[in-house]
């Protein structure tokens, strides 16, 4: 199993993602600790069910498997896109209305049915299927009435015009998934969001870009993770630019056409390939069709055939294809000597923390009872999960770990490490601001896996 | 030997002036001075806020060109301002927004891009990104910010 990626007991379930304080004014704060111990604390403290050893890969689990909140609605009720208030005296005479009846448009989603037909704010909705509308509370049941595909008639008025319009109602969960897929941008946002690597400590250390599932970015998942070269690597190379690969996922179309972690992608057909908003745009437009790929491999380039397939899962990932269980070939087992160092840096991190915040006169954090429990018994978990032995992690990200223990050890020094007043007084509001963030997993059902 | 000689001129006129828009637009895009970039962009982006005849051929484009593109965060700052009485009527606009939300280095551009989505907050769009800012952007204001105006959208039915 490559490294950083949830192992057979962890839970890299659905339905969460930890905002992680990484924010960039801390990196002063959270470098002594390349990472490691402070991320881990603080994933812990966060209730994140993930191993520090795996946490890349949970990152990228939590990406994949995430449901976003707004998918979840279940239903196939039917979605207009409009929120509503009653018709007033004033706001009958403010929208030349000739009755005192009606429902307000006061939101459009712009992404759904009423903002394709060019419904606007303020106009007032007077009938629904030939039927008077007396109040926004009526409409609203309605058209909670009205399933998902059904074409429906609204008489509306518009400035004291009225006039008709057909609708078909939408499936609010299909239309946001189509949405959320054109954003087509969002891998982008992982590539920057080094806050969230636990491993890459402070960013500078190359983590996993753009994962392009539906989740984020295209739709055209062909199980390839890349990310952007960095100057320095591309000047190394020998190239302008282009994406590194950081990942194939087993069995994908990637996978299938050649390609394997640490090709540079150059190009995709003709197009020169910069960000990853160009592998997903050339993806997106490929779909369905063969395309050739410019890699640079063992700095001499070569052309692969990537079959785009636009029909592939819109679902998400599954599991096995980027935990591929007992893939012998591309796995090192972790060397449990190291796992019991990494284990050991973390509590010992963890420690320098606590004695930290608490000489900082951190106060106002502080954990109920059963939130310290939780938080030990996770972090019980978590040291057992980096002892087991059938944790596997990939060699070439193994070395990169070490190497960044290595560094760490040489650098850190517990004596130079002070915080001052002014980023005490930011880590309280962090801190702050994850335990309302605990408080809001736990309120949403995401309490501890145990 | 051959050579094509440069030679400076000055020309004056008016924002009104085609003429002059167009060599604003261009010079919006000169990779040689952030300060050209700087200064063109910032004119332009007047002219938008202004609301005068700030079309989607031309100007417009550029300003998003220059948020999405421009190294220079001042720049990029500035083309977000210029977009800002668009945002709710081109989609094209939201979107530069949302992108420059998800991906604009700069918490300050990101900040800025937050409060300009306000008028398309219901959108469906705006709600994904947003959740997905409260979630995982580094700065964590940027979080606090997207979760209570997530909060603050009613349910759209």
């Amino acid at each position: 199993m490559p490294f950083g990626y949830c192992n057979e007991r962890e839970e890299c379930g659905a339905g969460r993602r930890l905002a992680v304080p990484g924010d960039e004014d801390m990196k002063h704060l959270l470098r002594p600790y390349r990472s490691l111990g402070v991320v881990a604390l603080l994933l812990v403290a966060s209730g994140a069910c993930m191993a520090p050893a795996a946490a890349q890969g949970a990152r990228i689990l939590q990406i994949v498997e995430e449901p976003n909140p707004l998918l979840l609605g279940g239903s196939s009720q039917g979605y207009l896109g409009v929120y509503l208030t009653d018709v007033d005296q004033e706001k009958a005479q403010a929208l030349k209305l000739k009755e005192l009846r009606g429902a307000i448009i006061t939101l459009i989603d712009h992404d759904a049915p009423a903002g394709h037909i060019g419904l606007r704010v303020n106009d007032v909705v007077l009938q629904l299927n030939g039927q008077n509308v007396e109040g926004a509370e009526q409409l609203r049941r309605l058209l909670r009435e009205i399933p998902s595909g059904r074409k429906v008639s609204l008489e509306i008025s518009r400035d004291g015009n009225v006039q008709t319009m057909a609708v078909e109602l939408a499936d609010r969960r299909v239309m946001e998934h189509d949405v959320w897929n054109k954003i087509g941008t969002g891998g982008d946002v992982f590539a920057q969001s080094s806050g969230m690597g636990i491993l890459a400590g402070a960013g500078d250390a190359p983590l996993p870009g753009a994962f392009h599932m539906p989740f984020f970015g295209s739709s055209l998942n062909v199980g390839a993770l890349v990310e952007p070269l960095t100057s320095q690597m591309a000047e190394y190379l020998g190239v302008p630019n282009g994406l590194m690969v950081k990942q194939v996922a087993h069995k994908s179309e990637a996978a299938a056409a050649g390609l394997k972690a640490f090709d540079v992608i150059l190009k995709v057909g003709a197009d020169p390939i910069t960000t990853t908003a160009d592998w997903d745009r050339s993806l997106r437009s490929n779909a369905g069709k063969p395309v050739q790929v410019t890699i640079l491999r063992d700095k001499k380039q070569q052309t692969l055939t990537l079959q785009v397939d636009s029909k592939r899962k819109q679902g998400a990932m599954q599991l096995e294809e980027i935990c591929p269980a007992g893939n012998g070939e591309l796995v090192a087992e972790i060397d449990p000597e190291f796992a019991q160092e990494l284990a050991a840096q973390a509590d010992a991190s963890a420690q320098v923390l606590r004695d930290q915040l608490q000489a900082g006169g951190m106060n106002g954090f502080a954990l109920t009872p059963e939130q310290t429990e939780q938080i030990r018994k996770q972090a019980e978990k978590l040291s057992e999960t980096l002892k087991s032995e059938d944790l596997k992690i990939d060699q070439k990200q193994m070395d990169q770990l070490k190497h960044q223990m290595e560094e760490f050890r040489k650098n850190f020094k517990p004596e130079d490490f002070k915080i001052d007043p002014k980023q005490m007084d930011e880590l309280k509001q962090q801190m702050e601001q994850l335990k309302r963030q605990m408080e809001d997993l736990k309120m949403q059902g995401f309490g501890s896996h145990d | 030997m051959r050579y094509n000689q440069v030679v400076p001129q000055r020309i004056e006129g008016s924002l009104d002036d085609p003429a002059i828009r167009q060599l604003l637009m261009l010079a919006s895009e000169n990779s040689a001075s952030a300060g050209v970039r700087d200064d063109s962009v910032g004119l332009l982006a007047a002219e938008c806020r202004a609301g005068h005849s700030c079309q989607a051929a031309g100007i417009r484009d550029a300003l998003m060109v220059a948020l999405r593109y421009d190294k220079n965060e001042g720049v990029r700052e500035k083309a977000l301002k210029g977009l800002e009485p668009y945002v709710s009527e081109d989609s094209r606009v939201r979107d530069a927004v949302l992108e420059a939300l998800l991906n604009d280095g700069d918490p300050r551009i990101r900040t800025a891009a937050i409060n300009i989505l306000e008028p398309v907050e219901g959108d469906t769009s705006v709600r994904q990104v947003l959740h997905t800012v409260a979630y995982s952007d580094q700065n964590p204001q940027i979080r606090t910010v997207s979760r209570e105006v997530l909060r603050r959208v009613p349910e759209i039915q």
